[in-house]
Protein backbone atom coordinates (compact mmCIF):
# COMPACT_ATOMS: atom_id res chain seq x y z
CA UNK A 1 0.00 0.00 0.00
CA UNK A 2 1.12 3.65 -0.59
CA UNK A 3 1.80 4.60 2.28
CA UNK A 4 1.49 9.06 2.12
CA UNK A 5 3.75 10.85 4.64
CA UNK A 6 2.51 14.36 6.65
CA UNK A 7 5.22 16.86 5.57
CA UNK A 8 8.25 17.44 8.01
CA UNK A 9 6.89 21.02 8.26
CA UNK A 10 3.38 20.11 9.79
CA UNK A 11 4.87 17.26 11.33
CA UNK A 12 7.08 20.07 13.30
CA UNK A 13 4.04 21.90 13.76
CA UNK A 14 2.17 19.54 15.71
CA UNK A 15 5.24 18.52 17.26
CA UNK A 16 5.81 21.92 18.86
CA UNK A 17 1.81 22.50 19.73
CA UNK A 18 2.07 19.41 21.85
CA UNK A 19 5.42 20.60 23.54
CA UNK A 20 4.04 23.55 24.21
CA UNK A 21 0.82 22.36 25.97
CA UNK A 22 3.25 20.43 28.35
CA UNK A 23 5.21 23.62 28.99
CA UNK A 24 2.17 25.31 30.04
CA UNK A 25 1.28 22.27 31.79
CA UNK A 26 4.07 22.35 33.90
CA UNK A 27 4.17 25.86 34.86
CA UNK A 28 0.02 27.24 34.99
CA UNK A 29 -0.38 25.48 38.41
CA UNK A 30 2.42 27.63 39.47
CA UNK A 31 0.76 30.91 38.02
CA UNK A 32 -2.98 30.73 38.12
CA UNK A 33 -4.95 29.38 40.84
CA UNK A 34 -7.12 26.65 40.38
CA UNK A 35 -9.82 27.56 37.75
CA UNK A 36 -7.62 29.56 35.67
CA UNK A 37 -4.90 27.72 35.63
CA UNK A 38 -6.74 24.35 34.66
CA UNK A 39 -8.79 26.19 31.51
CA UNK A 40 -6.04 27.23 29.33
CA UNK A 41 -4.15 23.92 30.13
CA UNK A 42 -7.53 22.70 28.93
CA UNK A 43 -8.03 24.69 25.63
CA UNK A 44 -4.56 23.71 24.76
CA UNK A 45 -4.67 19.97 24.44
CA UNK A 46 -8.08 20.42 22.25
CA UNK A 47 -6.18 22.81 20.14
CA UNK A 48 -3.76 20.57 19.94
CA UNK A 49 -5.31 17.57 19.17
CA UNK A 50 -7.36 19.78 16.45
CA UNK A 51 -3.71 20.79 15.20
CA UNK A 52 -2.34 17.50 15.25
CA UNK A 53 -5.27 16.44 12.94
CA UNK A 54 -4.75 19.01 10.96
CA UNK A 55 -1.08 17.58 10.41
CA UNK A 56 -2.30 14.02 9.67
CA UNK A 57 -5.65 15.02 7.42
CA UNK A 58 -4.26 14.26 4.22
CA UNK A 59 -2.31 11.09 4.90
CA UNK A 60 -5.17 9.43 5.99
CA UNK A 61 -7.42 7.42 3.79
CA UNK A 62 -11.60 8.48 3.78
CA UNK A 63 -12.60 5.90 5.91
CA UNK A 64 -10.24 7.36 8.86
CA UNK A 65 -11.01 10.94 9.03
CA UNK B 1 -16.50 -33.58 32.37
CA UNK B 2 -15.95 -31.07 34.80
CA UNK B 3 -12.13 -30.52 33.48
CA UNK B 4 -13.39 -30.68 29.90
CA UNK B 5 -15.71 -27.97 31.01
CA UNK B 6 -12.86 -25.79 32.49
CA UNK B 7 -10.34 -26.63 29.53
CA UNK B 8 -13.35 -25.02 27.10
CA UNK B 9 -12.75 -22.08 25.83
CA UNK B 10 -15.87 -19.81 26.25
CA UNK B 11 -15.80 -16.19 25.21
CA UNK B 12 -18.25 -14.08 25.97
CA UNK B 13 -18.76 -10.53 24.11
CA UNK B 14 -19.22 -7.14 26.25
CA UNK B 15 -22.48 -5.66 25.48
CA UNK B 16 -22.62 -2.88 23.21
CA UNK B 17 -22.75 -0.37 26.11
CA UNK B 18 -19.43 -0.97 27.59
CA UNK B 19 -18.38 -1.81 24.19
CA UNK B 20 -19.01 1.60 23.19
CA UNK B 21 -17.82 2.91 26.79
CA UNK B 22 -14.33 1.62 26.97
CA UNK B 23 -13.33 0.79 23.06
CA UNK B 24 -14.85 3.40 20.97
CA UNK B 25 -14.03 6.66 20.13
CA UNK B 26 -17.00 7.85 20.76
CA UNK B 27 -16.45 7.69 24.64
CA UNK B 28 -13.25 9.71 24.45
CA UNK B 29 -14.65 13.32 24.95
CA UNK B 30 -16.00 11.40 28.72
CA UNK B 31 -12.43 9.99 28.90
CA UNK B 32 -11.05 13.41 28.24
CA UNK B 33 -12.87 15.26 31.06
CA UNK B 34 -11.55 12.79 33.82
CA UNK B 35 -8.44 12.49 32.20
CA UNK B 36 -8.06 16.54 32.76
CA UNK B 37 -9.44 15.99 36.16
CA UNK B 38 -7.27 13.18 37.72
CA UNK B 39 -4.40 15.08 35.70
CA UNK B 40 -4.93 17.94 37.39
CA UNK B 41 -5.35 16.99 40.80
CA UNK B 42 -1.84 15.22 40.29
CA UNK B 43 -0.58 18.14 38.82
CA UNK B 44 -1.09 20.71 41.85
CA UNK B 45 -0.58 18.20 44.49
CA UNK B 46 3.01 17.38 42.92
CA UNK B 47 3.56 21.22 41.99
CA UNK B 48 2.70 22.13 46.18
CA UNK B 49 5.06 19.65 47.19
CA UNK B 50 7.58 20.91 44.55
CA UNK B 51 7.21 24.55 45.82
CA UNK B 52 6.86 23.34 49.42
CA UNK B 53 9.55 22.16 52.30
CA UNK B 54 10.73 18.91 53.00
CA UNK B 55 10.66 16.70 49.40
CA UNK B 56 12.94 18.68 47.22
CA UNK B 57 15.08 20.21 50.14
CA UNK B 58 15.62 19.02 53.73
CA UNK B 59 16.25 15.59 53.15
CA UNK B 60 13.01 14.63 52.89
CA UNK B 61 11.60 15.84 56.16
CA UNK B 62 8.12 16.21 55.15
CA UNK B 63 8.13 12.19 54.07
CA UNK B 64 9.89 11.64 56.99
CA UNK B 65 7.71 13.19 59.33
CA UNK B 66 4.70 11.16 57.50
CA UNK B 67 6.28 7.76 57.66
CA UNK B 68 7.12 8.24 61.73
CA UNK B 69 2.99 9.41 62.02
CA UNK B 70 1.33 6.58 60.66
CA UNK B 71 3.76 3.97 61.63
CA UNK B 72 2.19 4.84 65.31
CA UNK B 73 0.04 2.24 67.12
CA UNK B 74 -1.95 3.77 69.71
CA UNK B 75 -2.74 2.51 72.59
CA UNK B 76 -6.38 3.43 72.20
CA UNK B 77 -8.02 2.88 68.88
CA UNK B 78 -6.65 1.76 65.90
CA UNK B 79 -3.99 2.59 64.26
CA UNK B 80 -3.42 4.80 61.33
CA UNK B 81 -2.30 1.77 59.14
CA UNK B 82 -4.49 -1.37 59.12
CA UNK B 83 -2.43 -3.91 57.90
CA UNK B 84 0.97 -5.13 59.44
CA UNK B 85 3.36 -5.92 56.78
CA UNK B 86 2.12 -2.42 55.13
CA UNK B 87 3.56 -0.72 58.90
CA UNK B 88 6.56 -3.36 59.04
CA UNK B 89 7.60 -2.12 55.21
CA UNK B 90 7.03 2.00 55.94
CA UNK B 91 9.89 1.22 59.01
CA UNK B 92 11.69 -0.21 56.90
CA UNK B 93 11.99 2.43 54.44
CA UNK B 94 12.39 4.56 57.89
CA UNK B 95 15.17 2.77 59.19
CA UNK B 96 17.08 3.35 56.29
CA UNK B 97 16.05 6.26 55.78
CA UNK B 98 14.68 6.08 52.15
CA UNK B 99 12.56 9.31 52.51
CA UNK B 100 15.36 10.99 51.44
CA UNK B 101 15.53 9.83 47.76
CA UNK B 102 11.65 8.76 48.18
CA UNK B 103 10.23 11.71 48.28
CA UNK B 104 11.23 12.68 45.18
CA UNK B 105 10.04 9.69 43.41
CA UNK B 106 6.51 11.05 45.07
CA UNK B 107 7.22 14.29 43.81
CA UNK B 108 8.19 13.93 40.26
CA UNK B 109 5.92 10.85 39.70
CA UNK B 110 2.76 13.04 40.40
CA UNK B 111 3.98 15.69 38.42
CA UNK B 112 4.54 13.16 35.28
CA UNK B 113 1.42 11.22 36.36
CA UNK B 114 -0.54 14.58 36.58
CA UNK B 115 1.21 15.68 32.86
CA UNK B 116 0.91 12.61 31.00
CA UNK B 117 -2.63 12.32 31.67
CA UNK B 118 -3.23 15.75 30.72
CA UNK B 119 -1.87 15.62 27.75
CA UNK B 120 -2.99 11.91 27.04
CA UNK B 121 0.72 10.13 26.61
CA UNK B 122 0.52 6.44 27.36
CA UNK B 123 -2.38 7.34 29.17
CA UNK B 124 -2.92 4.01 30.17
CA UNK B 125 0.19 3.16 31.71
CA UNK B 126 0.11 7.15 33.60
CA UNK B 127 -3.45 5.83 35.20
CA UNK B 128 -1.44 2.44 36.37
CA UNK B 129 1.38 4.62 38.01
CA UNK B 130 -1.85 7.16 39.66
CA UNK B 131 -3.77 4.15 40.96
CA UNK B 132 -0.38 2.80 42.38
CA UNK B 133 -0.07 5.75 44.63
CA UNK B 134 -3.77 6.29 45.55
CA UNK B 135 -3.37 2.42 46.24
CA UNK B 136 -0.52 3.16 48.52
CA UNK B 137 -1.51 6.65 49.98
CA UNK B 138 -4.93 4.64 51.19
CA UNK B 139 -2.47 1.77 52.38
CA UNK B 140 -0.82 4.42 55.00
CA UNK B 141 -4.17 5.20 56.12
CA UNK B 142 -4.75 8.79 53.97
CA UNK B 143 -8.17 8.58 52.38
CA UNK B 144 -8.24 12.16 51.20
CA UNK B 145 -9.26 12.34 47.39
CA UNK B 146 -7.53 8.91 46.68
CA UNK B 147 -10.40 6.69 46.79
CA UNK B 148 -11.87 8.79 43.79
CA UNK B 149 -8.62 9.30 41.87
CA UNK B 150 -8.61 5.71 42.46
CA UNK B 151 -11.95 5.29 40.96
CA UNK B 152 -11.14 7.39 38.09
CA UNK B 153 -7.30 5.74 37.34
CA UNK B 154 -8.59 2.01 36.95
CA UNK B 155 -11.50 3.30 34.45
CA UNK B 156 -8.72 5.26 33.04
CA UNK B 157 -6.73 2.17 32.70
CA UNK B 158 -10.18 -0.43 31.63
CA UNK B 159 -10.55 2.29 28.48
CA UNK B 160 -7.28 2.78 27.93
CA UNK B 161 -7.49 1.96 24.19
CA UNK B 162 -9.40 5.28 23.67
CA UNK B 163 -9.05 7.33 26.60
CA UNK B 164 -5.96 9.28 25.16
CA UNK B 165 -7.97 9.57 21.76
CA UNK B 166 -7.97 12.92 22.09
CA UNK B 167 -4.56 13.09 22.96
CA UNK B 168 -1.03 12.73 22.02
CA UNK B 169 -2.27 8.68 22.21
CA UNK B 170 -3.83 9.36 18.92
CA UNK B 171 -0.72 9.17 17.50
CA UNK B 172 1.29 7.66 19.68
CA UNK B 173 -0.48 4.37 20.18
CA UNK B 174 -0.89 3.57 16.76
CA UNK B 175 2.90 4.38 16.37
CA UNK B 176 3.90 2.06 18.96
CA UNK B 177 1.42 -0.70 19.06
CA UNK B 178 0.66 -3.90 21.44
CA UNK B 179 3.07 -6.85 22.36
CA UNK B 180 0.53 -8.45 20.50
CA UNK B 181 0.20 -5.87 17.58
CA UNK B 182 3.19 -3.84 16.60
CA UNK B 183 2.83 -0.60 15.63
CA UNK B 184 4.55 1.59 12.79
CA UNK B 185 7.86 2.25 14.07
CA UNK B 186 8.30 -1.53 15.27
CA UNK B 187 7.30 -2.99 12.09
CA UNK B 188 9.09 -0.56 10.50
CA UNK B 189 12.37 -1.17 12.44
CA UNK B 190 11.74 -5.34 12.33
CA UNK B 191 11.64 -4.28 8.36
CA UNK B 192 14.37 -2.88 8.15
CA UNK B 193 16.37 -5.80 10.36
CA UNK B 194 14.57 -8.63 8.11
CA UNK B 195 16.63 -6.49 5.08
CA UNK B 196 19.82 -6.71 6.89
CA UNK B 197 19.41 -9.87 7.39
CA UNK B 198 18.56 -10.77 3.48
CA UNK B 199 21.80 -8.80 2.71
CA UNK B 200 24.12 -10.87 5.10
Amino acid sequence: MDEKQATPGKVAIGVVAWIGVAVLAVIAPANWEGFWGFLPVAIAVVVAWAVGEWVMKDTMEEGQR
Amino acid sequence: MTLRTLTRNVEFPDPPFIRTLFSSTLAAPLWLVIRFYVGWQWLTSGWGKVDGDGWLNQDGAALQGFWERIVQEPEVGRPPIAFGWYRDFIQFMLDNEWYTWFAWIIVWGEVLVGIALIVGALTGVAALFGAVMNFNFMLAGTASTNPVLFLFAVLLLLAWKVSGYIGIDRWLLPALGTPWSPGAVIRRRRGKDQEAEAVE
